[in-house]
């Protein structure tokens, strides 16, 4: 599952080391600590990427692998598998996704989307489940 | 305010206490000619007490034999009938309940009760004495400490926190009060005869025996569960461990006190008391986890014989206690580590029933020792040992809430500054507000030993006014002020989606943090898991069965879903018509035995004739002796592997064909000596890893991309038939591509005459491609041919 993360990296380049890790202080600037003086922000700039609701299009980006908008049920599925691994009969895998899609798709398309991502999990502590204390 | 007593209580409730006040007076007219006699023919229990002897009586009365029993399921009967009478559907007008907690009606009981029992005995009823008091006392802590514990997930990664906020509150508190008492002593004007530095240390151990089930029960009471997680957390191990710490101050200083009636006491001595603090700590923790895993291995034994799970589990928690105890190391601690450590593991050994019996008797313990400890109480209170001092009574009430007040808030700073995510203001003053006092403080008091203690009523005294007083006033008031306040919320409505989201969030992160190469809790949590289910699963849980949390999730949640269904008789949801229908096909699909074999019959034939077919295959051309002899083997043991499942008496045919395609493909040393020698590397590898067998060949698709097309739809069906269960960590980072390339290459695919069977294989391929094989042949055939049905239309989706 960490190579997970490292599929969030965008390919390589050439081998241009630099692109490389500016890429990579990209994608960490998302595990920023949000601060707390977010009323003082100008709302016509472009949100920071610390923001939950770049953090959580972050996450969606884990798992919509074709860039579709949408967590179809496939994707969702090959998540899981990622994730539980341990020998889970492909029976359970399946109806876990099932109810997974289930619960947080509301339109009824059988896929979730970015919306329907977010509002399943407007309950999680996003802002401090996806920080990294140091980069504060 | 507490003593509207009266009303709150129902005319059930006045019943019942008419009644036991007639009994009580019976008791006490019977006490006393049973005395005298008792005392004539001490060992005749059972012979007739009234009458002379050498009569035999048709009917006789004899309440001496059963006094104290009776006495004890007396009153425990009253307290549990007292709590229905509390309960909502009796319908009896009373006091909102939120208003009228149920500690405050517990408490008014007791000094009813007790105030019975005095009347009618004029003395403390037998069973109470300290000793006997001692064993009410354990039993109650072994119940608390196991039924209070943090779900495992919450605890573990809490661990830091909960030894920070343990050790450091308790030493200070106690010490804040010693202090403020002791330099109130220097004050003349409010000194007390009698009363020196060490004992105002007691005081201060005693006083902060914060209660376990008050003070959660106020936060839950008053806030409905909607504490703030964390500070929930913070709250749990403001009881158990910190009232270990204070039992375990109580001693030292117990033996402190000893020391200075006879002798002086020195530096050396204060050091050996600190030193003796942290041993006694960690020794009962360490006796805990020891008797803990001990616990944990027997339960992998009991599978037939699940009538003595229950049993195991109580008494190793409570032999944890009393050996703690014997070494005079701390017992709650021990009983604490023990029931963390068991959890676990026992939690998947046991059978479910055993888990039921084991939780519900836990709480039946519990209830009813804290019945019995509040009896005590009562009695207490309304007995004549009482010494009554305002001015120490005061100080003592106002030091208890201004230490405790300092030590929250000066903590709470300190942890704030190392936090992410800072505690509000407003969860500390909860914490702060629902310390409340209760029988663990009272406990301490009462078995203060009056050898060293002259002074010890008026310390009882003063605990118990301390107890009333939080309980009343502070139980009472904690609503509202939690209202007034507005606690977060924090819904713990459990969902799949949430804990599969989690999941991700936290190797996201590890992942992110080990590029950076940052050391952070969860790589420490993470380690601890590998370092478990290396070694400590395998040895401590039956059968092996790893699972993952979100697997349990889910099945806790589809029983729910089953046993709500069940009640309401209402159709099954979407969720569970795929697995309807997949049961309902391998209901009508099921074939018996010998259709079975004729089938695998008809295969074995039909794998030779392939190989026949083949051009290119000569056996006489080919050089190496021992690819072929490899190959065979290989052959073969796939052969027995499928046969030794197919007669565990599950398997479906279905799982055969597949297989024995495979099998073709296996033995099939193609003009490519590579293939040949791959197999002899999955030959290897099966040795080592039965189920797995497959997982060789993930590894063998890093080289997909340079091979011919046929290769690769070899490979390809190889590895989506036979992938295995267990990804290593280079699989999963391939998988992604992996599977990408898979899906890529399925689609290209085009049947080929020479692999005609590939698409049959494909499909079975795919039903069992690119997933989990089960351990059980049984399930990855029925998933072959649920997939079958199911995965067309997948197929055709896709």
């Amino acid at each position: 599952m960490r190579g997970k993360a490292t599929t969030a990296l965008p390919p390589p380049s050439q081998g241009a080391l630099r692109s490389r890790v500016c890429d990579f202080a990209r994608v960490l600037a998302h595990f920023r600590p949000v601060d707390d003086d977010t009323g003082t922000r100008d709302p016509k700039e472009p949100e920071p990427p610390n923001s939950r609701m770049n953090k959580l299009r972050f996450a969606f980006q884990l798992y919509d692998l074709d860039r579709d908008g949408k967590i179809s049920r496939h994707e969702m599925l090959q998540v899981l598998r990622l994730m539980v691994g341990v020998q889970v009969t492909e029976e359970q895998l399946e109806s876990i996704t099932d109810r997974t899609v289930q619960e947080a798709d509301e339109d009824g398309d059988g896929a979730v989307s970015f919306m329907e991502f977010s509002k399943s999990l407007e309950k999680m502590d996003i802002e401090q489940k996806m920080s990294i204390r140091i980069l504060k | 305010m507490g003593f509207q007593a009266p009303g709150p209580l129902s005319p059930w409730q006045w019943l019942l206490l008419l009644v036991a006040l007639k009994g009580s007076k019976a008791t006490s007219d019977l006490n006393k000619p049973t005395d005298s006699t008792a005392q004539q023919e001490p060992g005749a229990g059972f012979a007739a007490s009234g009458p002379a002897l050498g009569e035999i009586t048709v009917f006789a009365l004899d309440y001496d034999y059963v006094q104290v029993p009776y006495e004890v399921t007396l009153w425990i009967l009253l307290a549990s009938l007292a709590k229905i009478g509390e309960s909502p559907h009796l319908g009896c007008a009373r006091l909102p309940h939120h208003m009228c907690p149920d500690s405050l009606s517990r408490s008014v009981e007791c000094i009813l009760a007790g105030h019975i029992l005095y009347v009618s005995h004029k003395h403390s009823p037998t069973a109470c004495s300290a000793s006997t008091y001692h064993i009410y006392l354990s039993v109650r802590i072994v119940s608390v400490a196991n039924f209070f514990l943090p779900c495992q997930r919450p605890g573990a990664r809490n661990l830091c926190i909960v030894s920070w906020w343990s050790g450091p509150p308790s030493l200070l508190r106690n010490s804040g009060i010693g202090i403020a008492f002791f330099f109130k002593e220097q004050i003349p004007r409010l000194a007390f005869r009698g009363l020196e530095g060490l004992y105002s240390c007691m005081q201060g151990a005693c006083f902060h025996a914060v209660s376990a089930k008050f003070s959660l029960f106020h936060l839950h009471d008053a806030t409905r569960n909607n504490c703030t997680h964390e500070a929930y957390i913070i709250l749990l191990t403001n009881v158990t461990p910190i009232n270990s710490m204070n039992i375990v101050l109580y001693n030292i200083l117990i033996a402190f006190t000893k020391m200075h009636k006879f002798e002086s006491i020195e530096p050396v001595d204060i050091l050996a008391g600190c030193a003796r603090f942290i041993i006694v700590g960690v020794g009962g923790v360490f006796f805990g986890i020891v008797f803990g895993f001990v616990s944990a291995f027997i339960t992998r034994f009991t599978q037939n014989i699940s009538a003595i799970e229950p049993l195991i589990v109580f008494m190793f928690s409570y032999l944890s206690y009393l050996s703690a105890e014997t070494l005079y190391l701390s017992g709650i601690l021990a009983i604490t580590a023990c029931a963390v450590t068991m959890k676990k593991y026992v939690e998947e050994n046991v059978s479910q029933t055993s888990y039921t019996t084991i939780k519900y008797f836990m709480k039946m313990l519990s209830s009813v020792s804290e019945t019995l400890i509040f009896i005590f109480m009562g009695v207490s209170t309304v007995g004549k040992n009482h010494e009554w001092n305002w001015a120490f009574v005061g100080f003592t009430l106002a030091f208890c809430l201004v230490w405790r007040a300092i030590s929250v808030f000066a903590l709470f700073y300190v942890s704030n500054r190392f936090r992410t995510f800072p505690f509000s203001i407003k969860d500390q003053c909860i914490i702060f507000y629902s310390g409340v006092r209760g029988a663990g403080s009272f406990s301490l008091a009462f078995l203060l030993p009056l050898s060293l203690f002259p002074r010890k009523k008026m310390f009882v005294t003063a605990t118990l006014v301390v107890i009333y007083f939080t309980v009343f006033i502070q139980g009472i008031t904690i609503g509202p002020l939690v209202r007034y306040l507005d606690v977060k919320k924090t819904n713990k409505k459990e969902s799949i989606n949430e804990e599969l989201h989690i999941r991700l969030m936290d190797h996201l992160k590890a992942g992110i943090e080990d590029v950076c190469g940052q050391w952070s809790h969860y790589q420490v949590r993470d380690k601890f898991k590998k370092f478990d289910h290396k070694y400590l699963r395998k040895i401590l849980i039956r059968k092996n069965l790893p699972r993952s949390s979100i697997v349990s999730l889910y099945k806790k949640l589809e029983m729910k879903q089953v046993l709500e269904m069940a009640e309401t008789g209402a159709l099954s949801a979407t969720a569970f018509s795929r697995p309807h229908q997949a049961q309902r096909t391998q209901g009508t699909k099921r074939l018996s035995p010998e259709d079975v074999a004729s089938m695998r019959d008809l295969l074995t034939h039909n794998m030779y004739q392939v190989r026949q077919r083949t051009p290119s295959y000569n056996k006489y051309n080919l050089k190496p002796r021992t690819v072929e002899k490899q190959a065979k083997e290989i052959l073969i043991r796939r052969q027995n592997t499928l046969r030794e499942s197919m007669r565990k008496g599950h398997s479906l045919p279905w799982g055969k064909p597949a297989g024995a395609k495979n099998i073709r493909y296996l033995s099939f040393p193609y003009s490519h000596p590579q293939p040949a020698r791959r197999d002899g590397e999955a030959a290897a590898r099966e040795d080592a890893d039965s189920s797995d067998s497959e997982l060789s060949f993930i590894m063998f698709n890093a080289h997909s991309p340079t091979r011919s097309l046929q290769e690769r739809q070899q490979i390809t069906t190889r590895k989506s038939l036979n992938r295995g269960g267990k990804p290593s960590g280079s699989g999963y980072q391939t998988s992604p591509s992996q599977e990408e390339h898979v899906g890529r290459s399925k689609r290209a695919l085009r049947p080929k005459p020479l692999f005609h069977t590939v698409d049959e294989e494909r499909e079975s391929g795919e039903e069992s491609g690119e997933e989990a094989s089960a351990p059980g042949a049984r399930q990855s055939a029925e998933h072959r041919r649920e997939r079958r049905r199911s995965c067309s239309p997948l197929l055709r989706r896709k």
